[in-house]
């Protein structure tokens, strides 16, 4: 843990120490405080690892999930390790794992706020703690289950991703390419990936290609020995792949990624939406099924049409930079187009890949609802990160220079206190 | 050197009150009477069957208060079945005492209520009961093709049974009856018999440790610096 805090400290990264540790302990505390087997099919989660743990894998009835094995076997030692614990603790030891991914996630949305936006305190400061805070995912990832794993695993391509596009750099790439390749035997739902790498090829290819013009012929063959076991995994992988794209009809993976008229009338029937709404930001509890106050909701919602209408802004004002539009009586109606600058770019560039994303997760849950069983605002929750990142960006385009420090602590404290409420007002009067 | 041992517990004294209003702001302050100790018993026995009505039908439920308190809200879990049902449902509930008092009445539209995700709750003012006091819900369902609910497989809860139409079954709905506690009855719960998964002292000293974290945090909000030209 130490070695953890002081390693974000060295890259430069000390602002966000504070709010790593808060995470830590605050992510101990819902793990114990959230009953045994409450969280979101954890039972079920729970014999996974005790297949891969070599036990006999049917655990109250239920028998383990069809999901990849890479959260079972992560966490694996932990279970063997904890043998003599009762069960109640040994679950409590692996619900821990959640509480480093979760400190994890939340240092990845500070990198990849800083890699956009690298002078923008304000951004680095508040898109963490939008995810930090968020009632649900705290509930998540203080439970035994794959959605851990896979937020954080979704989280480390987002940001590879981005880090990439804005500066393509070999290790960057390969270091996607490991995201990618511990991503796809994660969980189906990591399709989500496939479409933004085909998005951000558009844009990675003929960077990548011009930086490994550059390069000696030792580099090129190194690269080219790097691409022979890219494509060697890749073909290991293939049924995990296959198992990624799915079908429509069973409702999951990237055969749903298509227009559907249907998908688009769930989500502007209104209930569906908002249903998803409430449970993104605090459905308490797998089947104890709490909600928030009404009134909470309406609040979250309000800062939230406010962060989308200060993207707005921040797109029109970079647009205005670009394109020019200029009237006189002698010349008429004149349109000038200046040259794109590098900084302008990136963070266009990254911009649409966050915007893509969150489409993408929405049209998936969507997809869900029609195709699958049903939805849950849960499967949102990999769009955690993007949409802290497009929230924070909104705001600092609404916040005027002397609000620029209060914000963030208003915001913070306000989502501290929704949070940790989230146990005393709605999990305790009804659990304990 | 005094400067700083002053800030700290400036902050320290702020993170604590924080974590005080958290504690003190309890909208819906209310525990169930009856409920599942962990996540999984709630399949059983409560959701062993379903209860099915078509349109004009009314299902019920009977349950006895079982010690002095602040009823507030009763809950009733549905399962996704209900998904594709279009209407509402009138939910009422009664003093069953002869005659029959009504507390509560709301008209629920079906899209609303959580389908196959925890309870649908309905709050009312806090209404004070003592021991042993008999309440009925009653479910009006006014929704085309109609209305399900989790059921008991058997007679899982003594202090009533469900009930179709008026008529009694050998079953109990899936559902729970809330009452408002104060803070410190909360606080007696959560340190004696709990179902959190360490136990009062480790869970006192996460606590102490969160309440620090709290207050480094708080220092850094005061002091990071929105824009940097480096």
């Amino acid at each position: 843990m130490s070695a953890f805090v002081a390693g974000v400290a060295e890259r430069g990264g000390k602002s966000i120490v504070p709010l790593l540790v808060l995470v830590i302990i605050k992510a101990v505390l819902f793990s114990a405080m959230l009953p045994a087997w409450g969280g979101d099919d954890e039972v079920a989660y729970w014999a996974d690892i005790k297949e891969v743990s070599g036990e006999t894998a049917i655990f109250r009835g239920y028998t383990p999930t069809n999901h990849g094995r890479v959260y079972p076997t992560l966490v694996a030692p932990i279970y063997l390790a904890s043998k003599s614990f009762s069960l109640e603790h040994r679950l409590f030891m692996v619900r821990l794992f959640g509480a480093l991914m979760y400190a994890l996630i939340v240092y990845l949305s500070f990198l990849t706020a800083r890699e956009i936006w690298p002078r923008s305190g304000f951004i680095q400061m508040t898109a963490p703690i939008i995810v930090a805070f968020n009632p649900k995912l705290s509930f998540v990832m203080a439970s035994v289950g794959s959605d851990v794993f896979l937020i954080f695993i979704l989280s480390a391509f987002l940001y590879f991703l981005t880090a990439l596009l804005i500066r393509p750099d070999p290790k960057r790439a390969l270091a996607l390419a490991a995201v990618v390749v511990v991503g796809t035997l994660t969980k189906q739902r990591f399709f989500i990936a496939f479409p933004l790498l085909v998005l951000a090829s558009a844009a990675l290819v003929p960077l990548l290609g011009k930086k490994i013009a550059s390069w000696g012929s030792q580099a090129r063959r190194r690269a080219a020995w790097a691409a022979v076991v890219c494509v060697g995994g890749l073909w290991q992988l293939w049924p995990a792949i296959k198992s990624l794209i799915g079908t429509k009809s069973g409702g999951v993976g990237l055969a749903t990624v298509s227009y559907d008229p249907q998908i688009v009338r769930l989500w502007q029937s209104g209930p569906f939406g908002e249903q998803m709404f409430r449970q993104f930001w605090g459905f308490f509890a797998g089947s104890f099924g709490i909600y928030l106050s009404a009134n909470i909701y309406s609040i979250i919602a309000a800062v939230l049409l406010a962060a989308l209408v200060g993207l707005g802004v921040r797109t029109y004002l970079a647009a205005r930079q670009i394109i020019q539009f200029g009237f006189s009586a002698e010349a008429g109606f004149s349109l000038r187009v200046n040259p794109v600058t590098p900084e302008q770019m990136r963070a266009g560039l990254t911009i649409i890949v966050q915007s893509a994303t969150m489409a993408i997760i929405i049209q998936a849950t969507g997809a869900y609802e029609i195709y699958g069983a049903s939805a849950l605002g849960r499967y949102l929750l990999v769009g955690a990160v993007p949409a802290a990142l497009l929230t924070a960006a909104g705001l600092d385009a609404l916040t005027p220079a002397f609000a620029k420090r209060g914000v963030p602590i208003i915001l913070g404290l306000s989502m501290f206190v929704l949070n940790i409420s989230g146990i005393t007002a709605f999990l305790m009067p009804v659990v304990y | 050197m005094t400067g700083s041992v002053l800030k700290a517990a400036a902050y320290a004294l702020g993170a604590l009150g924080l974590l005080a209003f958290i504690f003190l702001l309890r909208p819906i302050n209310e525990t169930a009477v009856i409920q599942q100790r962990s996540g999984t018993e709630i399949s059983e026995p409560y959701l062993g069957r379903t209860l099915n009505a078509s349109g004009g039908q009314e299902i019920g439920q009977e349950f006895t208060t079982p010690g002095p308190g602040r009823l507030s809200a009763v809950g009733i879990f549905f399962p996704i079945l209900n998904r594709d049902s279009k209407g509402s449902v009138k939910f009422e509930l009664f003093n069953n005492d002869r005659p029959r008092r009504l507390i509560m009445r709301s008209e629920t539209a079906v899209s609303r209520l959580s389908n196959n995700e925890g309870l649908t709750i309905w709050r009312f003012r806090p209404l004070q009961v003592t021991k042993g006091e008999k309440y009925f819900i009653r479910l009006t369902v006014n929704a085309e093709p109609g209305l399900t609910v989790f059921s008991a497989s058997g007679d899982a809860y003594r202090g009533g049974n469900a009930r179709l139409d008026g008529k009694r079954l050998g079953r109990d709905l899936a559902f729970q009856v809330f009452y408002r506690v104060s803070p410190a009855e909360l606080w007696s719960r959560l340190s004696s018999d709990m179902p959190n998964l360490v136990g009062p002292l480790p869970l006192s000293i996460i606590v102490v440790a969160l309440w620090a974290a709290v207050a480094a945090w708080l220092h850094r909000l005061l002091t990071f610096r929105p824009y940097s030209d480096a």
